[in-house]
Formats: C-alpha cells, sequence, structure tokens
C-alpha cells in the first residue's frame, strides 16, 4: 500500500508518541509541518483504513501487575492448526497467536503468548489452554529477561 | 523509574479507556476526561504519573507493518550465557529489532524484526551473525497470524 508524503510525515510524527498536553495533536502537526486539522483528518484516515491499528497507550505488562509471561509453543498438524488457533486465541490470556515454519531440531510452530498476575495463574492458564485446544505436545518458554521493546521505526529515512 | 503505584479504581478506568480508540479530536484528554467524569487536568496529572512509573509506555499508533509492505518476522537463536551480553547489544543496536528476550530453552534468545523487506531482514541476521559470531539464527515469518491483542484488562 502506497502512502502518500504527508502521510509519511504524519507517521513519523507519530512515531515520537502523543504527549501529555492539552493539544497534543497542535504539537505533532507542528513536526509534520502541517496544521493540526490536517493531521487530525490524516491520521483519522489511517486509522480507519487499519494503517493504524491502535491508537492507545503501550502499557508495560510487568509493571501493571503481569509480571509473568510465557511464550507456548505447540506441536500442530496443518490441518488442525486453525481449529486450535480459534481455541487459542478465544483466551483472553492470549495476547498473540501465531503459525510458523518449524525448523530442524525444533518441530512446534503454533505461538502463543500467554500473560498473568501470578505463576500459579500462568500455569493454571497454560495447562487450560492446552486441555481447550486439545493439543498436548507443547514447550513453555518463559522469558528470563527482556533486552529490548520498542515500536518499529518505520518512517526514519523521509524526514 | 518500575516502582509500583497503588492504582485507584480512576486509573484503572484510565489505564482501560487508554489502551485503544484514543481519541482523534484536538482536546482528546478532555474527552477521556468528560467520559471518565474528570477534568482534562486530573487526566493529564494521572497520565503523567502513570508514565513516570513505568506502566504506561508512552501513547502513540500500532502501523500495521503488513499493510504497508514490511516484512516482519520472529527469529531465534542460540548464544552461550558468557556471550550474550556482546550478542544482546549487537542485535539490539538495529532499529529493525523491536523485542528481544531472554527464554528457558536451548534456543535462548528471541527477537521480532521489522524491516522494509525480507532482503533487508536476511541482510540484518547476517550481519548479526558474523558480528557476533553465531552459527545459526533462524527466521521464522508468521505463515498465519491469528490474533495480536495489546490491551490489558485491569
Amino acid at each position: 500500500m502506497n502512502l502518500t508524503e504527508s502521510e509519511i510525515s504524519a507517521l513519523s510524527a507519530l512515531e515520537q508518541g502523543i504527549p501529555a498536553i492539552p493539544r497534543p495533536y497542535e504539537e505533532l502537526a507542528r513536526t509534520a509541518g502541517m496544521a493540526e486539522k490536517e493531521f487530525i483528518e490524516i491520521l483519522k484516515n489511517l486509522v480507519s483504513r487499519g494503517i493504524v491499528r491502535r491508537l492507545g497507550a503501550r502499557i508495560n505488562h510487568y509493571n501493571a501487575g503481569f509480571m509473568h509471561n510465557a511464550m507456548v509453543v505447540f506441536c500442530v498438524s496443518e490441518e488442525d492448526a486453525d481449529e486450535a488457533a480459534e481455541s487459542l486465541s478465544a483466551s483472553p490470556s492470549v495476547s498473540h497467536c501465531y503459525l510458523r515454519p518449524g525448523f530442524p531440531g525444533f518441530k512446534y510452530n503454533l505461538y502463543a503468548m500467554v500473560h498473568a498476575g501470578s505463576s500459579q495463574d500462568l500455569e493454571k492458564s497454560i495447562s487450560d489452554l492446552a486441555g481447550e485446544c486439545g493439543i498436548n505436545d507443547f514447550i513453555i518458554l518463559r522469558s528470563l529477561r527482556e533486552f529490548k521493546k520498542s515500536p518499529p521505526v518505520i518512517c526514519k529515512d523521509k524526514d | 523509574m518500575a516502582q509500583r503505584k497503588k492504582l485507584d479504581a480512576v486509573d484503572k478506568a484510565l489505564l482501560n479507556r487508554l489502551q485503544d480508540g484514543f481519541p482523534i479530536e484536538p482536546r482528546p484528554y478532555k474527552k477521556i476526561g468528560e467520559e471518565l467524569g474528570i477534568d482534562e487536568s486530573e487526566v493529564l496529572e494521572r497520565l503523567e504519573a502513570l508514565i513516570d512509573c513505568g506502566i504506561i509506555r508512552s501513547i502513540g499508533g500500532t502501523v500495521a507493518s503488513d499493510k504497508i509492505g514490511r516484512f516482519t518476522a520472529l527469529a531465534a537463536t542460540k548464544v552461550p550465557g558468557e556471550k550474550i551480553e556482546q550478542a544482546v547489544s549487537i542485535i539490539n543496536s538495529y532499529p529493525e529489532v523491536t523485542h528481544n528476550y531472554e527464554r528457558d530453552h536451548e534456543y535462548n534468545i528471541w527477537f521480532t524484526i521489522n524491516a522494509e523487506s525480507r532482503e533487508k531482514a536476511e541482510e540484518i541476521i547476517s550481519n548479526i551473525k558474523s558480528k557476533a559470531g553465531l552459527d545459526e539464527i533462524q527466521l521464522l515469518p508468521a505463515l498465519k497470524t491469528y490474533k495480536i491483542k495489546v490491551k490489558f484488562d485491569l
């Protein structure tokens, strides 16, 4: 999908984050070199086209009390993948669910990110999820350390 | 920064409201305040406190990378304990690397990459391998995306 120059400028300004001031779009518009009204119109349009998927606060789930998370990876056949994934995705404790290729020495291909407030809740969620999706062949990869979490830099060359 | 903050009911309501559908109009915080029954100034004060204590990373938009033709993938590699620090600093030096976690598995370093093209991502992977002295990095693009949720109910 092609973006216009103004849309790229607006996205680039948006990447800095929406400031906590009464008229945040006025400031972003200034960065993007346009009027506040134009910035707002462009942003509305980008959201309605699904290019900006979610506008809002990015929360740090560790600090918000969701300190326990794991990447649970299931081994599913191609024909069972959709049904298992639908079951996993229906759970509020699963934030992300993807089918990815397996690779030599790693047969697991269905990925679910599971979040909970305590390690007991996490254990329980995972065993419930496995039971509900009917796939018993899985492993749990807990996160030991977070080294980086930042939004993608999409427009860095454009301004 | 990561000191714990006791959230009251208004903070929780604000956090839930702020996570999606941020108003696109000249005074967005005034609009949110009206919805929650508090003043714009109180919204801003509480928001600043939530940012200061590290619960909110930032307010912004998530760009649907696939819709603008970008290549995204998860990458997995094995890094011996004594080399983790060096490898992580090499991996994280690329702005295309957006998340990076150590996990309790033989494949212990898992990072995500968001690049302008598959070729660019492969070039970065190959540079990381040679700079960090890694034999193997598996690049795992999603074959199907079933769920992307970033909203947490508080």
